[in-house]
């Protein structure tokens, strides 16, 4: 490597950093906070109690049994839950009406362990043989051999990191690895996944694979099925260019899909179905519901014909529709699936986090906590607001910022909108959203950098209020950027300093950075709440 | 509590994992700078960063049992700080730089520092995990068996992405060392 190079991109990182330095005393506060956090929750020690007393109850059950009968039966042993994980293979296991857990990672360690779940209790797994420790296995119960089967994924404790080709079987009492003839080279740079399609009677796994061709490396879609001895490479004519989570209604198999590549014309979720022969893409007949961070999850509700969505709500697919739902409690994000034996969807833990490991329940409209967390809820972080109005928001945001001068709030929103964000002695950044999530705004002191990649994009300048001169312009205007202007609700945003102060790290410096940015308003809407700002 | 005045190095480990809070700082504590850097670069937001680095560190505090190398501190710590980030990743479709750093134009810049700028503004453009592999191969200057052990990307992974970064701020490589 050029020293040259190192000493360009150190020193740009240098500049970029000196603009958020350490907040004083982060490391007292937060070495304080962590070791002053409970390393469990105050449930465990009652439930140790009672899976002890579970355990004692059965263990005698065992010993009376043992003496009736000349046959052991083997003792029921639940567990606490499984610790919270991130990125694990979770699947229904139908033969035995099991949920099954594997692997994952948590807290930084990657995990090989087996769990299973069996609407009420939670159990530990003992497998003689097991998968080695991975995260982002693809997983799927087979309903022609009735195994739960697992493929790669990746595990990264080692030096070297090596996506795995690897298959296994879950018979519900040990795992058994499988020896095919063929299988896939896939990449866990984008994790597969897996699904049974009951039309034609197989397991089908989608994936990326890299493919180098001469000097540049793609990433080439791959759908294989498996016949229970052997993968086989299909050849569909189309397949979706992204990776989400497949589901089948009972009929059909279904894979969903975020947007490919950059989500500025906005981001909508996609859906494509398994024909026999190729994926074809799903109609909707209203706006679907946007895909947001990138973290979604779904199932399908047999006991009410809907898919369900979580994406931070709770969202229903049915006859073509999507429907947002208002339950009580917002679970995470968790690994979900229909769970036969209680007639419902369920959702476990988060699936790109650690912060849960209950099971939810949906029940057609709320979710119910059917065994709860043991990890300790996380307090609000200072600053944070919402959701909540937005004249609520507005006040928190005015009695909080006060060292850097004007703040402007927009005094005219589309109606419906709800508030949320954070806000601090010098800084603010609000974000509204409509109830339907189409409709989004988002004002934050701060400038804005248009992601790249799209050639049809418009970068302009705008006269705007009394803004100072931006780099290489005149005083009064702002940089107006429209990822696809031939969108009329694309995303859109407006920067440009507005003459005041600005305390940053301890410093004043005059001129405000401002960012206004919206997706899904019309180009009068957005200019509506810019030209409002008081 | 254990006090840890008459602990070594090697005693910090298990001490900070019986519960001794001053063990747990002398461990990870050396690690909360650049952990909070790191969620900069991924998060560019120095509240969510800050707030990334606090969840962490509780998760590094209720798991610090299940680290079996004690001496990888840094790459255990800095992969919970890259998961926090991955988790808490907004919906934003642009970037935002909050500066200071952008400061008021002035027309009188020489062209060294308009091109110092245009790299900071390419630098800002690049995706997320683009400019984690620059901040933490060149910035932190960590092998790329490390940087791909931290997002979790195999180092050949992290070596092709650290070029592609480098191509796409239109600067030159002559060599990366794994």
């Amino acid at each position: 490597m050029s020293d040259p190079t190192r000493e360009r991109i150190v020193a740009t990182f240098d500049r970029e950093l000196a603009s958020t330095p350490l907040p004083p005393g982060l490391r007292e506060r937060t070495i304080h906070a962590a070791v002053t956090a409970p390393r469990t929750s105050p449930r465990e020690p009652r439930l140790l109690a009672l899976v002890a007393a579970v355990v004692a109850l059965a263990v005698i059950a065992t010993l009376v049994l043992t003496h009736q009968q000349a046959s052991p039966v083997p003792a029921v042993k639940p567990s606490g839950p499984p610790p919270p994980r991130t990125d694990a293979a979770v699947t229904y296991d139908a033969a035995r009406g099991q949920l099954v857990v594997f692997g994952g990672s948590t807290g930084g360690r990657q995990l090989g362990d087996t769990w299973t779940w069996d609407g009420k209790n939670w159990r530990h797994e003992r497998p003689p043989v097991s998968p080695s420790a991975r995260m982002s296995a693809a997983s799927a119960y087979d309903q022609v051999h009735h195994v739960v089967v697992l493929f790669g994924g990746r595990p990264t404790g080692g030096p070297q990191i090596v996506d795995l080709s690897d298959t296994w079987t879950w018979n519900g009492q040990t795992w058994t690895q499988q020896h095919p003839a063929h299988s896939p080279k896939l990449s866990y740079d984008s994790p597969a996944t897996m699904g049974f399609d009951p039309a034609s009677r197989s397991l089908l796994l989608f994936g990326f694979a890299k493919v180098t061709t001469g000097s540049s490396t793609n990433m080439t879609p791959q759908t294989w099925s498996w016949s229970g001895s052997d993968w086989t490479q299909l050849n569909p004519p189309a397949m979706p260019q992204s990776i989400g989570d497949m589901f089948s209604d009972g009929r059909h198999l279904f894979l969903t899909a975020p947007p490919a590549g950059v989500s500025g014309a906005g981001s909508h979720f996609q859906m494509s179905e398994w024909d026999g022969r190729s994926w074809v893409g799903v109609a909707s007949q209203n706006v679907i519901p946007p895909y947001g961070s990138g973290i979604m999850s779904a199932a399908f509700d047999v006991q009410r014909d809907e898919l369900v969505v979580l994406n931070g709500d709770t969202w229903t697919w049915s006859q073509s529709r999507w429907r947002r739902q208002h339950p009580t409690q917002q679970p995470p994000t968790g690994y979900m699936m229909y769970f036969p034996p209680l007639h419902e969807v369920i959702s476990f833990g988060e699936r790109w986090g650690e912060s849960s490991n209950a099971v939810s329940g949906w029940n057609g409209a709320d979710w119910i906590v059917l065994t709860p967390s043991t990890v300790p809820p996380q307090p609000t972080p200072a600053g944070r607001f919402g959701p909540s109005t937005p004249a609520a928001a507005e006040t928190f945001i005015r009695q909080t910022v006060k060292s850097s001068s004007p703040v402007l709030l927009p005094a005219w929103l589309p109606a419906g909108m709800e508030a949320s964000g954070l806000a601090t002695a010098d800084y603010f950044d609000v974000t509204y959203l409509n109830d339907q999530r189409d409709k989004s705004i988002e004002v934050l002191l701060g400038a804005g950098s248009p992601p790249p990649g799209d050639a049809n994009s418009s970068d302009t300048y705008v006269k705007f209020r009394n803004a100072l001169a931006l780099k290489y312009q005149r005083p009064g205007y702002a940089e107006y950027f429209v990822y696809d202007p031939s969108n009329p609700v694309g995303n859109r945003f407006l920067t440009w300093i507005e003459p005041g102060t600005m305390s940053v790290g301890g410093s004043t410096s005059s001129g405000v950075w401002y960012l206004v940015g919206a997706s899904g308003l019309t180009d009068q809407e957005f200019w509506q709440v810019a030209n409002s700002l008081r | 509590m254990v006090t840890t005045a008459s602990l070594d190095d090697s005693g910090l480990v298990p001490a900070a994992r019986a519960g001794d809070e001053r063990a747990f700082d002398a461990v990870v504590g050396p690690m909360i700078a650049p952990g909070y850097r790191l969620a900069v670069v991924l998060l560019r937001d120095s509240g969510e960063a800050e707030d990334a680095v606090q969840e962490a560190c509780v998760k590094a505090w209720r798991n610090l049992r299940t680290l079996r190398d004690d001496a990888a501190v840094r790459t255990w710590f800095l992969s919970i700080v890259a998961n926090q980030c991955r988790s808490m990743r907004r919906t934003r479709w642009w970037s935002v730089v909050r500066h200071g750093l952008l400061e008021i134009s002035d027309h009188a810049r020489s062209s060294a520092v308009e091109d110092e700028l245009d790299l900071e503004s390419q630098l800002s453009r690049l995706p997320d995990t683009d400019r984690a592999v620059l901040f933490l191969f060149f910035y932190l200057d960590l092998p790329l068996s490390e940087v791909g052990r931290i997002l979790k990307i195999t180092p050949e992974a992290a070596k092709s992405r650290v070029h592609r970064a480098v191509t796409r701020l239109r600067l030159s490589m002559t060599e990366v060392k794994t």
